[in-house]
């Protein structure tokens, strides 16, 4: 589990010593064990106890980026804190406006909380994922001179819809003060030989426990293609699968995009798109033509009707880059044509949101998924290649895609013209989707530093087609807005923009050949050349 | 990290106080802090209730970063933490002076800290040896506590005098009157000539009960009593102290 750098959760170097938290567990209908009594066998004593019932609430985003950061965040009352998952410590914490579902950074007043969260994930939202009763007794451990060593926290958890089932957990965490944890480990040794049900927990192993009881899997949802395929396998069949793992994913993000509770939900949403029509379009003869065409077409609409919102999104995510790169005089002028963005904005939104709700998409999307459940394979005469052996058709797809990104980049002329440079961005938007459904068939020491070629190329194509659409977008906005007349102002502010766009896509045109050069190498065709030829994966 | 260092050449002016009670406020508002006690007899220590492990002592502390880290112990307040001195601190000088850059050790065993504590506070024990001169060269403000008398201003302008004749930056030094009893004529004499001089802070801190019962409490009195007269002139002090260039 990569943890989160310590430069990053505190702005400070992590002290190496920071005492271990331990958590004991004991079976949740266990009699109740009484902590002071226990204590009474030590040189320790208690405080007073405090005594609490809550609502806990545990938050993340969609792809669980807090847990796969080593973190949690959870609210209690209206506290909202972030949590080492490993120690249950806190490391920000904040107030959590009224009862809310779902937040991002921005909604809290600058600060160390929101500051960690947009560190963790800049672009989700985190959302309510499980929630409990929890009651609690936390007690400080005092030494002879009444100086607290650690504490104790005494809770039994129970799920927030059915409480008189019963708690779920009961947990006892001990955490010693720094420095302490000689003398917390006598009570640790004495807490735990006291009860025979008890069992040592890391505190991250309770916190999956927990997620799986409100059945949430932490780590479950991620859209990049994690399939396993058989290189044996007939493509075709690996083909569905591949399908209908990025059908699946599209699924699950509906419910984001209709609700809009961040971008990234149509972002993942689109991308599963534009994989599942590369594949009906680049692995040639595996389906029947006719129904992969049919497909085709249909997809590529349901993309085109995805696509205005998703570039909208895109300027409101960049909008204080754009704000950051004008002159402080013209930002102002960049107001109302953000303004004008959110409005825009909602209302395709709605359009989206209705379709998404309509008779049209269901029908839709069940014709397709049962296209994707008819296992048998296609007629031989319509999909001559249906059953070749994956590993096979892999090589040779990529091989393929590989030869046309190199011969087509070989052909970009001294003027690096716009369409040029746009028609080989989709090649190897292609060549990169294709070596990504197939990634587990090759050793991933292979394929990797193959990618990662691609990928430097890619950037360099990605920045100039981004520039040249912002740039193409600016200008029918300012067309527009000088017809219904627009101000000084606001034309400034978008001359002042695309100036510097223009700027940006012009350096991109400029390092195009350098950087085709580095992927047209010895080198990368070696890597290729490896990589097609080796014998796959079994 | 910023330094403060709570030095005196003279004893029992209130040293220990002012470090534990300004401490604890900047553990509030700019925290966190650490409180290192120089002082053998490691009286600030004992406010926090806080005793050394057994196996630390001043060798560990001049072989500093590691060892400093693992002795290093919180205090029941939220971001702060105390360095406890050891009896074996009364050693220290002998020791430092076996050190190659004796001046400069002190300096450099809490650099590995500068990245875990915004500030730190020194509570220095009471004399004008080699650990002090370690002390001035670490620290950015060495602010004295003074009682108003004339003996106390004659040992303040020892001071002054070191530092000149030492090439130290005396533009380092802050002093504040403690002790304060305002019935007194000769308090009120030396406050009244001394009060605007520069590099003398004007809130003082008035002689009250509640300060001796520190002992008591073991505990800072601007948390335990941050009503009292003492807490809320030492949260002024601390006020200005941060008002203070370099803090």
């Amino acid at each position: 589990m990569p943890q989160v750098p310590y430069a990053i959760t505190n702005g400070r170097e992590r002290m190496p010593e920071l005492p271990e938290t331990t958590v004991i567990k004991f079976s949740p209908d266990s009699v109740a064990i009484s902590v002071p009594h226990i204590l009474e066998n030590t040189r320790y004593s208690l405080s007073f106890p405090e005594r609490k019932k809550t609502s806990r609430h545990y938050f993340d985003t969609f792809d669980w980026q807090a847990f796969s950061s080593g973190l949690t965040v959870q609210s209690e009352g209206r506290t909202v804190s972030i949590r080492e998952i490993s120690s249950t410590r806190i490391i920000a914490s904040d107030t959590l406006p009224s009862n809310t579902l779902c937040f991002m950074a921005e909604g809290f007043r600058p600060g160390k909380f929101p500051t960690l969260l947009s560190h963790i994930s800049p672009l989700r939202a985190f959302c309510r994922v499980a929630s409990f009763e929890v009651v609690s007794v936390k007690w400080r451990v005092l030494d002879h001179d009444e100086k607290t060593i650690g504490t104790i926290i005494d809770e039994s958890i129970s799920s927030i819809n059915d409480e008189n089932k019963g708690p779920i957990f009961h947990i006892i965490t001990l955490t010693p003060l720094r420095g302490y944890s000689q003398e917390m480990a006598t009570v640790r040794k004495a807490l735990q030989g006291e009860t025979v049900e008890s069992v040592s927990e890391s505190a991250a192993g309770i916190f999956q426990e927990l997620m799986r009881h409100s059945g949430r899997e932490p780590g479950d949802y991620s859209s990049k293609i994690t399939l396993k395929l058989d290189a044996e396998a007939p493509v075709h069949e690996s083909a569905l699968r591949l399908l209908r793992f990025t059908t699946e994913v599209m699924r699950r993000n509906e419910e984001g995009i209709r609700k809009s509770i961040d971008t990234e939900f149509l972002h993942d949403y689109r991308v599963s798109l534009r994989r599942a029509r590369s594949i009906l379009a680049q692995l040639k003869g595996v389906f029947d033509p006719r129904t992969a065409n049919h497909f085709r077409k249909e997809l590529k609409e349901l993309a085109g009707r995805t696509s205005a919102l998703r570039d909208l999104d895109v300027y409101l995510l960049e909008q204080q880059n754009f704000s950051a790169s004008l002159p402080p005089v013209l930002r102002g002028g960049l107001i109302p044509f953000f303004t004008g963005i959110t409005s825009a904005r909602q209302k395709i939104h709605r359009k989206l949101d209705r379709y998404l709700g309509s008779e049209e998409y269901r029908n839709l999307m069940s014709e397709w998924e049962a296209f994707l459940s008819v296992m048998q394979l296609p007629d031989p005469d319509k999909a001559p290649a249906a059953s070749l052996a994956t590993g096979k058709s892999a090589r040779t797809s990529i091989k393929k895609s590989w030869k046309r990104v190199k011969r087509n980049g070989r052909r970009v002329s001294r003027e690096t013209t716009d369409p040029e440079l746009h028609e080989l961005r989709i090649d190897c938007k292609k060549l990169r989707y294709l070596m990504e459904f197939f990634a587990s068939l090759f050793p991933s020491d292979r394929i990797g530093p193959a990618l990662k070629q691609l990928k430097q190329l890619q950037e360099n194509l990605g920045e100039f087609v981004d520039c040249s659409v912002q740039l193409e977008f600016l200008h029918a906005h300012l067309d527009e807005a000088s017809r219904n007349g627009c101000d000084t102002g606001l034309a400034a502010s978008l001359g002042g923009l695309m100036t510097r766009l223009y700027e940006k896509q012009e350096e991109a045109r400029s390092t195009f050949h350098a950087s085709f050069r580095n992927f047209d190498s010895d080198r990368t065709a070696a890597l290729f050349e490896e990589l097609l030829t080796e014998r796959i994966n079994k | 990290m910023k330094s403060i260092a709570l030095y005196s050449i003279k004893g029992g002016v209130g040293k220990t106080a002012a470090a534990v009670n300004l401490s604890y406020l900047t553990s509030l508002s700019a925290p966190p802090c650490l409180i290192c006690d120089l002082d053998p007899q490691g009286a600030s220590s004992y406010y926090f209730r806080i005793t050394a492990s057994k196996k630390y002592d001043s060798d560990k502390f001049l072989k500093g970063s590691k060892k400093i880290y693992s002795n290093i112990k919180a205090t029941d307040f939220e971001n702060l933490d105390l360095l406890p001195s050891d009896f074996s601190y009364r050693n220290l000088d002998i020791e430092l002076s076996e050190e190659k850059k004796p001046q400069k050790k002190l300096k450099k065993n809490l650099e590995s800290l500068s990245d875990d504590y915004s500030h730190v506070f020194f509570d220095c024990p009471p004399n004008l040896t080699l650990l002090s001169e370690s002390v001035f060269s670490a620290s950015d403000i060495i602010l004295v506590p003074m009682i108003p008398t004339t003996l106390s201003i004659r040992t303040y302008n020892q001071l002054i005098d070191f530092f000149a004749a030492n090439n130290l930056d005396r533009s380092r030094i802050r002093a504040f009157f403690t002790m304060v009893e305002k019935r007194k004529a000769m308090h009120r004499d030396i406050i009244a000539r001394y009060g605007d001089a520069p590099g003398f802070l004007r809130q003082t801190i008035p002689y009250n009960s509640e300060v001796e019962k520190m002992g008591v409490y073991r505990a800072p009195l601007t948390a335990v009593k941050p009503n009292s007269i003492a807490a809320k002139a030492y949260k002024g002090l601390f006020e200005e102290l941060m008002g203070e260039k370099g803090l």
